[in-house]
């Protein structure tokens, strides 16, 4: 469970961002929604770790250090963290030291099934900007980390690769990841809703 | 990756073989310069034998000396009559009083100026008839070779030491910056931080171990085959590696933050 209480980003003295309480339990997928420059990307930061400028509690399974191991969560970012020069498979597999063959089935399964297991010995580079995320998506999916939490996901993705992605994020759901995304509208297929309105986030 | 380390391995080795070269060199040179210094004896002449034997008694146990020959006067005449087939003069060579010579050969290096200089005061104070005959230009210039080439020795060796270092630390923070790019995409990927550290200190492992261990297998092999004409204090070997260990841990401390 993930437990979001009086946050608020502080950017200097004025609080943007506020949520005055957010649960979200395992295997749930959450999008929080709004306009440009309201603080989503910080927000998504602040609970990967990575952004310490913020006031409140942000606790998993009750512990509110949890993102120091930096593993516990993976954050799916607009610029892509990818190496140009080496294969999508290299890429892929990039995190894993020794790679199991279960997991080997299993990646190559989820590539296939969003249309990139005929690419895997193409370099990145030659990938498109939806093919490179659907790349980082199945990355993060087969770790089956805590947490997964996605900037701007309208983005990159039309209609069809955007069932393709929710369908790569269900097995990490469905094995009790919370997806945590954010977007300038509100999608589909996502169990819980926040809004950001007046510098508030509300659920819907 | 593997072929980074790789290069690295056989460059580090092939320093270190440049450096054990250069011990053997040294030692081949060395030895050399005090296997003839050695032989070039030192002739003290007497007509009396007994000054001499005397003397053969004192100096065979002195540090400086490797040992003594005495030719007494009935050898020396019979040494010219065998040389210049003198048999008709035997009678004649009798009448005459032949000196009897005592040669003395030292341990090289160690007949150095003060000891030479102690030698001939002891000899003109205590032993005023005995004449000396040593080539002083000969003995002079040995030694002077022996110094400039242990001069030579050390600031090779304070030279490679330093390329070492150098090329070392470069070499480490060439490729770990050429692999931060990877490693960034590794961490931002779900990866392990400590991984990135355990790799490195592999790495590090590797060239500590194996350019070291290689050259000792090489010197062993090379012992034990004869194709070496001098050995070498086997304790460089350890000291290389810790000096080759020591470098591995610079790199690192400028690697630094960018860890």
């Amino acid at each position: 469970m993930l437990r979001i209480e009086h946050f608020a980003l502080t950017p200097g003295k004025i609080r943007v961002m506020v949520i005055e309480e957010m649960q979200i339990a395992n295997g749930k997928k959450v999008l929080v929604f709004g306009d440009n420059q309201v603080g989503k990307t910080f927000f998504l930061q602040a609970v990967h770790g990575s952004h310490s400028q913020y006031a409140g509690t942000i606790q998993y399974k009750g512990k509110s250090n949890f993102f120091k191991k930096k593993e516990a969560s993976i954050l799916i970012e607009n610029t892509a963290h990818v190496i140009p020069g080496e294969t999508l498979w290299k890429n892929v597999t990039i995190p894993f030291g020794k790679i199991s063959k279960r997991q080997k089935i299993k990646i190559f399964e989820l590539l296939k099934s969003v249309d990139l297991s005929e690419k895997i010995g193409q370099k990145q580079q030659s990938l498109s900007v939806s093919e490179t995320k659907l790349a980082e998506l199945v990355r993060a999916v087969i770790q089956l980390p805590h947490l997964i939490l996605i900037d701007d996901l309208d983005t990159y993705f039309d209609e069809k690769n955007y069932l393709k992605a929710m369908n790569i994020l269900q097995y990490a759901v469905s094995n009790g990841t919370i997806v945590l995304a954010t977007a300038k509208r509100k999608l589909e297929l996502f169990d819980d809703y926040y809004r950001e309105q007046d510098k508030k986030v509300v659920k819907l | 990756m593997k072929k980074r380390i790789f290069f690295q391995v056989i460059v580090i080795m092939m320093i270190l073989f440049i450096w054990n070269c250069l011990h053997l060199g040294y030692n081949y040179q060395n030895r050399l310069y005090e296997a003839e210094l050695s032989d070039s004896p030192m002739i003290l002449i007497c007509s009396d034998l007994k000054p001499l034997q005397n003397l053969k008694t004192a100096l065979d146990t002195t540090s400086i000396v490797q040992y003594t020959v005495l030719e007494k006067d009935s050898l020396i005449k019979r040494n010219l009559l065998e040389t210049y087939q003198l048999n008709n003069a035997e009678a004649l060579l009798g009448k005459f009083n032949v000196p009897s010579i005592l040669k003395i050969y030292f341990r090289g290096v160690e007949f150095s100026a003060p000891q030479k200089r102690e030698l001939e005061t002891f000899l003109n104070t205590s032993y005023p008839e005995v004449i000396i005959n040593y080539n002083d230009t000969f003995w002079q210039n040995s030694l002077e070779k022996i110094a400039l080439l242990k001069k030579a020795y050390f600031y090779s060796n304070l030279f490679l030491a330093v390329f070492l270092l150098i090329t070392i630390v470069f070499l480490r923070l060439h490729f770990e910056m050429k692999n931060h790019e990877y490693w960034r995409v590794f961490v931002r990927a779900g990866g392990k931080r400590k991984v990135r550290h355990l790799r490195f200190f592999l790495h590090s492992l590797w060239l500590c171990v194996v350019p070291v261990g290689l050259n000792f297998g090489a010197y062993f092999i090379a012992m034990r085959q004869h194709y070496l004409p001098v050995e070498m204090d086997i304790r460089y070997f350890p000291a290389e590696g810790i000096f080759v260990i020591f470098s591995v841990i610079l790199s690192r401390i400028f690697i630094g933050k960018h860890f």
